[in-house]
C-alpha cells in the first residue's frame, strides 16, 4: 500500500552547481538594440468613425488642450404622462440632468460641471470657438459640485422650484433642449464624460419628475427620461491638434485626427531562427510633452500591436488576446517609452509567422477621443529613433554524455 | 510459447517504463548502470541472479524451466545525496525488470522475452547565479533535468543438453532515450522563462551467451559472455553520434549443501573503457571499465513451496563506468535481504527485497539509498 501510494511521485534533485556537475553548458543570454527600418515608419490619419466616440471631453486650461462639449436631449412630453395604459396630466416639480463621470484628474479639488443652456440649432459642424462663445451667452442652468472623494460614478444636477424656468421649453421644440459643459477646479483640470448614441444606462439623461391627479397614492409620483439618441446629438470640440500641420518627419498617433504609425523592424535571421527570444521592447521617444490629463487613474498608453500582413495603412492588425501590448505614457514627461511586446515577438519566430511591422495607436482610440496626442520621433529624426530591444537565449543542446 | 509471446507483448509495450533508480552518479555519460536481476536475486545482492529463471543475465538460467512464468517487479527508491556544493535528497519509483519465460513444450528448449533497465540517467540539477541585463544585475535560476535512460529488450533461449548442462543465447535490443530540458528562469518576471529540450534516441544490438553446468551434487557453476555492440545516438531524430557499448562477461558459483540452503558468489566485468573515446568526442568525461562482485545466501523454510517465506541475505560491490570528474571512479556497495510469498496453489507470488546501498567517488560526492523492490510472478 505504502508503495502504491508513493509510486508515482518523484524527486530526482541533486545538488550541483553549473558547469562544474553539468553535463553541457546552460544556456546563454544575449541582448541587442535593432533600430527600426530606415523610411520603413508613417502615421497614418483617419482611423476612427464618428460612432467610436464613447466620451466626451471637457478641460479648463489643460496644458492637454481646452476642450469643451454639448449635449442635446431629445423630444420629451412635459404636459402628460401616460400610467397603465391612461394618460394622466403631469404636474412637473422637479428636473435631473445626470452624466457618468469616467475619468477626471483625482488631486483636483472643488471640481464643477458648469451646464449652459445653448440653442438648439447646435451640431457637431460646431468649431471650438463657436461652442465656446455659445457657452458663454447661454445662462448657466446649473452645475454639479463633484466631492474630491468622486473619482467616477454618475453625478447630477437637481433643479426644482423656481429653478425649472431655466429649463423651461416653448411648445415648438415639444422639450428638446441643449446644454454646453464646461469645468473648473482649484487647478487647470480636465474630465470625461461617458456617452454613446446608443442610449445606454451610461449615457447622460435628462429626467423630468411630478406627479399625476390618480386616487392610488403609490402611483401618483412619475418620471420620465430621455437621453440622446443619436450621433448629431453630442459632440466636443477641442483647441489643440498637435497633427494639424503633420511633420512627416514625426510619428503621430491619437488626436482629433485618429492617427496610427507603422513601424517595420528587420531581424536578423540568426535571432529569428536559432534563439529563443525572451523579451523584447519597444523603445520610442516622445518628440514633444506628453501632456495628457494628469493624475488619472486609468492612466494614458500606447497600444502596439503586430499586423496579419503588412499592406502599409491598411494592414489586418492582430487581434488575438495576448498579441497586444501597451506601455504607459507618463503625463508631463517626454520620457521614453517602454513597450514589452511579449507573446508577439515570440509570433515573429514562427514558421509563417507575421512580419516584423506593429502599429501604434493611442490606448484612447478605444473611446474615440482622448486628452493625450503623442508625438514620437522616427527613423528620419536626428535623435530618438525607435528602436526594438531584445533578449535572446542561444541554443546550447544540452544532453553531453 | 503463446504464453511467452503475450507476456513478451506486454514487455514491448512498456518499453519507457523499463529504467532503474536515479542518482547524481547517473548524470554523465550513459547513465548509472541498471541490473536485470529479479527481486529474488536482488536480495542475495545480484549472486543469484546467473542461475535464476526470472532475472535476465544468464540465457541458459531459463534451461530448467517446467512451467510458464511472468513476472512484473516495480522499485521505490529514497535517495540522499551529498557533494561539495550540499546535500539533497530524492526518491522515484520505476519498474526495473519485467519477463515471461516458459519451456517450450515436447523439446529440451526455453525460450524468455525480457524488458530491463541497462542504464538510467534521470536527475535534476539547480543553480544561482545572477548576470547583467540592461544594465541591471538580475538573478538566474538554472535548471537542467534529464528523464529517461536505456532499456534492455531481451529474446533470450536455452536448451537444456543434459541433466547438468544448461546452455543459452539472447539476443538485445538496447533501446531508450533521455529526455533533457535546461531552463534558465529571471527574477525580473519581464524575461520568459528560457526553455531548451532535447530528446536524445539510442540504438543497439547484442548478443550474449550463457552456460549453467552442475558440477558436482551440491556444486553449480555459470558463465555468460556478452557483446553489446554500439549505440546509435539520434537528436530529435537527427542521427548524432555513435557509442560503442561493452563487452562483459561473468562467472559465478552456487553451493547447496543441503536442500535449505544455497549459497552463491557471482562476479562480473565490463569493459565500458570502449565507449571512452565516443563519450569524450561528445563532450563528456569518458568511461572506466567496471566489475560487479556479490555473494548472497537463501534459506528455504519450506521444502514442499520452496518459494514460500524464503530467508535472503547478501552484499554486492560494484564500480561504476562513468565518473564525474576525470580520474573519480565511483563505487557502490550495499546489503540486501529479502523473502517470497506464494499463494493460490503457488500460482502467484509475490517477491520483496530490501536494499541499503552506498555510492562514493571517493572525493566528496557520496549517495546513500534505500531501495524497495517487489516483484510480483504469475504461474498460470
Amino acid at each position: 500500500l505504502v508503495v502504491g501510494l508513493t509510486a508515482c511521485q518523484e524527486n530526482l534533485n541533486a545538488p550541483g552547481v553549473c558547469p562544474d556537475l553539468c553535463p553541457g553548458e546552460q544556456i546563454v543570454v544575449r541582448d541587442t538594440i535593432l533600430p527600426a527600418l530606415e523610411g520603413g515608419d508613417s502615421t497614418f490619419f483617419g482611423y476612427l468613425s464618428r460612432s467610436s466616440r464613447t466620451v466626451l471631453l471637457v478641460s479648463d486650461q489643460l496644458p492637454a488642450g481646452e476642450y469643451r462639449s454639448f449635449v442635446k436631449f431629445p423630444k420629451q412630453r412635459s404636459d402628460s404622462i401616460p400610467v397603465e395604459g391612461t394618460t394622466y396630466a403631469f404636474t412637473i416639480d422637479t428636473v435631473s440632468i445626470s452624466f457618468n463621470l469616467q475619468a477626471r484628474d483625482s488631486t483636483a479639488t472643488g471640481l464643477t460641471l458648469y451646464l449652459h443652456r445653448i440653442p438648439l440649432a447646435t451640431d457637431t459642424t460646431v468649431t471650438f470657438e463657436g461652442l465656446e462663445g455659445l457657452i458663454a451667452a447661454g445662462e448657466v442652468i446649473d452645475s454639479i459640485q463633484v466631492a474630491d472623494s468622486v473619482k467616477s460614478g454618475r453625478i447630477e444636477a437637481i433643479l426644482a422650484g423656481d429653478e425649472l424656468a431655466k429649463v423651461a421649453t416653448p411648445a415648438d421644440d415639444s422639450g428638446q433642449i441643449a446644454i454646453g459643459l464646461r469645468v473648473r477646479a482649484s487647478k487647470p483640470t480636465g474630465i470625461s464624460l461617458s456617452v454613446d448614441a446608443a442610449s445606454s444606462v451610461s449615457a447622460p439623461s435628462y429626467q423630468l419628475r411630478g406627479h399625476v391627479p390618480i386616487a392610488d397614492t403609490t402611483k401618483r409620483r412619475q418620471a420620465t427620461l430621455v437621453r440622446p439618441d443619436s450621433l448629431s446629438k453630442f459632440g466636443l470640440v477641442g483647441n489643440r491638434d498637435l497633427a494639424a500641420n503633420a511633420d512627416p518627419n514625426l510619428l503621430y498617433i491619437g488626436g482629433p485626427r485618429a492617427a496610427r504609425s507603422l513601424l517595420r523592424f528587420a531581424i536578423p535571421e540568426y535571432i529569428r531562427d536559432s534563439t529563443q527570444i525572451l523579451r523584447a521592447t519597444l523603445l520610442l521617444t516622445p518628440a514633444v510633452q506628453l501632456d495628457g490629463l494628469p493624475n488619472n487613474p486609468s492612466g494614458d498608453s500606447v497600444a502596439v500591436r503586430g499586423v496579419q500582413v503588412d499592406l502599409g495603412s491598411k494592414s489586418p492588425p492582430i487581434v488575438a488576446f495576448g498579441l497586444q501590448a501597451a506601455g504607459p505614457l507618463t503625463h508631463g514627461t517626454a520620457t521614453p517609452v517602454s513597450v514589452d511586446l511579449g507573446f508577439l515577438a515570440l509570433q515573429w519566430q514562427a514558421d509563417g509567422g507575421p512580419p516584423t511591422v506593429v502599429f501604434l495607436a493611442n490606448s484612447d482610440e478605444v473611446f474615440g477621443a482622448g486628452f493625450m496626442q503623442p508625438v514620437f520621433f522616427s527613423t528620419r529624426s536626428p535623435i530618438g529613433q525607435p528602436k526594438l530591444q531584445i533578449t535572446y537565449g542561444l541554443p546550447t543542446r544540452p544532453g553531453r554524455p | 510459447m503463446r504464453r511467452l509471446l503475450f507476456g513478451g507483448l506486454i514487455a514491448a509495450a512498456v518499453p519507457g517504463l523499463a529504467v532503474g533508480q536515479s542518482s547524481q552518479f547517473g548524470i554523465r555519460g550513459l547513465g548509472i548502470p541498471i541490473r536485470a536481476i529479479s527481486p529474488r536475486a536482488t536480495a542475495t545482492g545480484g549472486a543469484f541472479a546467473p542461475f535464476d529463471i526470472e532475472s535476465g543475465t544468464n540465457p541458459a538460467s531459463i534451461g530448467p524451466i517446467v512451467q510458464f512464468t511472468a513476472l512484473f517487479s516495480t522499485a521505490q527508491s529514497f535517495r540522499s545525496s551529498t557533494n561539495p556544493f550540499g546535500s539533497a535528497s530524492g526518491r522515484d519509483s520505476r519498474f526495473p525488470h519485467i519477463v515471461a519465460a516458459g519451456p517450450i513444450g515436447g523439446t529440451r528448449l526455453a525460450a524468455a522475452v525480457s524488458l530491463s533497465g541497462y542504464t538510467d540517467r534521470s536527475f535534476s540539477l539547480g543553480t544561482v547565479d545572477s548576470i547583467d541585463l540592461r544594465g541591471t544585475r538580475v538573478a538566474v535560476f538554472d535548471t537542467l533535468s534529464s528523464r529517461g535512460g536505456l532499456s534492455d529488450v531481451r529474446l533470450a533461449g536455452a536448451w537444456r543438453a543434459s541433466s547438468w548442462l544448461n546452455l543459452g543465447v539472447g539476443l538485445h535490443a538496447i533501446t531508450g532515450s533521455n529526455r533533457i530540458d535546461s531552463r534558465k528562469v529571471f527574477s525580473d518576471s519581464t524575461y520568459a522563462i528560457a526553455v531548451e529540450t532535447s530528446q536524445l534516441s539510442y540504438l543497439g544490438l547484442g548478443v550474449s551467451a550463457g552456460i549453467m553446468a552442475r558440477v558436482a551434487s551440491t556444486l553449480t557453476i555459470a558463465g555468460v559472455f556478452r557483446t553489446d555492440g554500439h549505440a546509435n545516438i539520434e537528436r530529435d531524430t537527427l542521427r548524432i553520434a555513435e557509442t560503442d557499448l561493452p563487452t562483459s562477461w561473468g562467472l559465478a558459483v552456487r553451493w547447496q549443501p543441503t536442500q535449505k540452503i544455497g549459497w552463491a558468489a557471482s562476479y562480473q566485468a565490463k569493459n565500458w573503457s570502449t565507449a571512452d573515446a565516443d563519450i569524450r568526442g561528445q563532450g563528456g568525461i569518458g568511461a572506466e571499465n567496471v566489475f560487479e562482485a556479490s555473494t548472497g545466501i537463501e534459506i528455504v523454510r519450506d521444502l514442499r513451496n520452496p518459494g514460500s517465506r524464503p530467508l535472503r541475505f547478501g552484499t554486492f560491490y560494484h564500480t561504476l563506468p562513468f565518473p564525474l570528474r576525470s580520474g573519480k571512479q565511483a563505487h557502490e556497495y550495499g546489503i540486501s535481504a529479502g523473502t517470497g510469498f506464494r499463494f493460490t496453489a503457488g500460482r502467484g507470488g509475490l517477491d520483496l527485497s530490501l536494499q541499503q546501498l552506498w555510492r562514493s567517488d571517493g572525493d566528496g560526492y557520496t549517495e546513500r539509498a534505500t531501495i524497495l523492490t517487489l516483484g510480483f510472478s504469475l504461474r498460470p
